[in-house]
């Protein structure tokens, strides 16, 4: 292999990187623009539940038109034990197509859809490989929770996958009678789960320009209401260092922890059927 | 200043010290998101993107912790994602030389090796997303093998062979990139 070292050292050698003086002010003068910074984590500010309109700038690269404008800024809030939320702006987040170029499901997948099409809305996900939530449970170590509600016991398509280095087990929910398909997803509903726990004072969530973050309460513990866009958040590992996962579906997502494990619940529905389908989870061993 | 120091005066908020970092670490990072995004050209994106949002997760850093490792991490995060989105998966192409700093090679080297280059990140692009990042956490962002587990969640003992068996797979990818090795 040694051979092969060196090509890929040479070609890390070759890639053009910036004038690190550039770069470095290039960030510097992001984290200075007033729409960039971050409120300090705060104390309680007493309402129930706070829509954060996000309005954003952006500044960065090349694919990005123009910059912006309003100043985003997050007036935190601080509801339901949270110390703060943090509203950072960021670029729009891409949206993940099922149309644009799938990757193919693993080898070693199990779903064997008769058309390409559920495969290929599941494949551009990205999720990983397709298990049962037994095998996903023996995998990841720590007990998957499923939703008892009518529609949603039952996952069409299991898969486990990293990132989060520990692991992630994702359920994915098809276009079915009785579910709302997500516009332009091929999917009616994702649900995540992974170690690791939002944290009151830190939960960082980045969003593009007209993003909604409602602070609610999830099966009696804190949780956020993610609307209108893909976003990017961060959450902490069980290592104790933080960490980003990506919000997967152009959908509305529901974001909450509990003992130590972060689930995510992204669907087409409104606040409330969401809330409904996330109060319902139980241990999938009780359910299955 | 030394990086604890300026990791300590980042966390209280102090963007020049944190600009100090990314100094530091900014080649690497653009050549780690360049190996996982599959793109030079959108590299530098990530990088910046990455690092505007290691600034506000910072705070939770653990001091004393490794930072490399830790950075590398979240930028390769970022370039996952990027490509992943498949927003910009059309380009393969590096940017062009006006824009980015290089080392001094003459010209007709430098065309040399930016092609080769780009077929190296073609070959990688064809590796599936674990498969890449080892490879890229180790010949482009330069990790060591501790640093890796650290980056990759994993016993170090775990590293080299993972790092094998990534090797393994890209070798026929190379090849058909046209890549020519003299032995491997």
């Amino acid at each position: 292999m040694a051979d092969m070292e060196q090509v890929l050292s040479r070609a890390a050698e070759a890639l053009p990187v910036p004038e690190p003086g550039r770069f470095a002010d290039a960030v510097a003068s992001r984290l200075r623009s007033p729409a960039a910074t971050v409120a300090a984590p705060r104390g309680r500010v007493g309402a129930r539940s706070v829509a954060l309109a996000v309005a954003a700038v952006l500044v960065v690269g090349c694919a990005l038109v123009g910059t912006l404008v309003a100043p985003v800024r997050s007036a935190v809030a601080d509801l339901l034990g949270v110390d703060g939320v943090h509203i950072t702006r960021a670029s729009p987040l891409p949206l993940p197509t099922a149309t644009s170029a799938p990757a193919p499901l693993s080898p070693t997948t199990s779903v064997a859809p008769a058309t390409s099409t559920p495969a290929d809305a599941v494949a551009a996900l990205h999720l990983g490989t397709a298990t049962t939530l037994d095998a996903a449970a023996k995998a990841l170590g720590f007990d998957m929770r499923v939703p008892t509600t009518a529609g949603y016991q039952h996952p069409d398509v299991v898969l486990v996958g990293t990132p989060p280095a520990g692991g992630m087990v994702s359920m994915v929910y098809l276009p079915a009678p009785g579910r709302t398909t997500v516009p332009g997803e091929g999917v009616a509903g994702l649900l995540s789960e992974f170690r690791g726990h939002l944290e009151g004072g830190f939960f960082q969530k980045l969003a593009s320009a007209g993003t909604n973050v409602d602070a609610v309460e999830v099966a009696g513990v804190p949780g956020y209401w993610l609307s209108g866009q893909p976003h990017e958040f961060f959450y902490v590992a069980p290592d104790g260092q933080v960490d980003t996962e990506t919000i997967r579906l152009a959908a509305n997502t529901l974001l909450w922890s509990a003992a130590g494990i972060t689930y995510r619940f992204e669907s087409a529905l409104p606040l409330p059927s969401a809330l409904a389908i996330a109060g319902s989870m139980q241990d999938a061993g009780t359910v299955h | 200043m030394d990086e604890a120091t300026a990791v300590a005066l980042a966390q209280a908020g102090d963007v020049n010290a944190y600009a100090w970092l990314v100094r530091r670490h900014s080649a690497a990072a653009v050549r780690l998101a360049a190996a996982v995004c599959g793109s030079a050209a959108d590299a530098e994106d990530a990088a910046q993107e990455a690092f505007v949002k290691m600034f506000y997760a910072l705070g939770r850093f653990r001091p004393g912790a490794p930072l490399r490792p830790w950075l590398m991490r979240i930028v390769a995060n970022e370039a996952r994602n990027q490509q992943r989105s498949g927003r910009r998966r059309a380009a393969l192409a590096t940017r062009s030389a006006g824009t980015a700093a290089r080392p001094g090679p003459a010209a007709d080297e430098l065309v040399i090796a930016e092609a080769e280059a780009d077929a190296v990140l073609a070959a990688l692009a064809t590796l599936g997303e674990r498969d890449r990042v080892v490879v890229a956490y180790r010949y482009f962002a330069g990790l060591s093998e501790r640093e890796m587990a650290d980056a990759l969640g994993c016993r170090p003992g775990t590293v080299k062979s993972r790092l094998a068996r990534a090797l393994g797979r890209l070798q026929p990818a190379l090849v058909e990139q046209g890549v020519t090795m003299t032995d491997g």
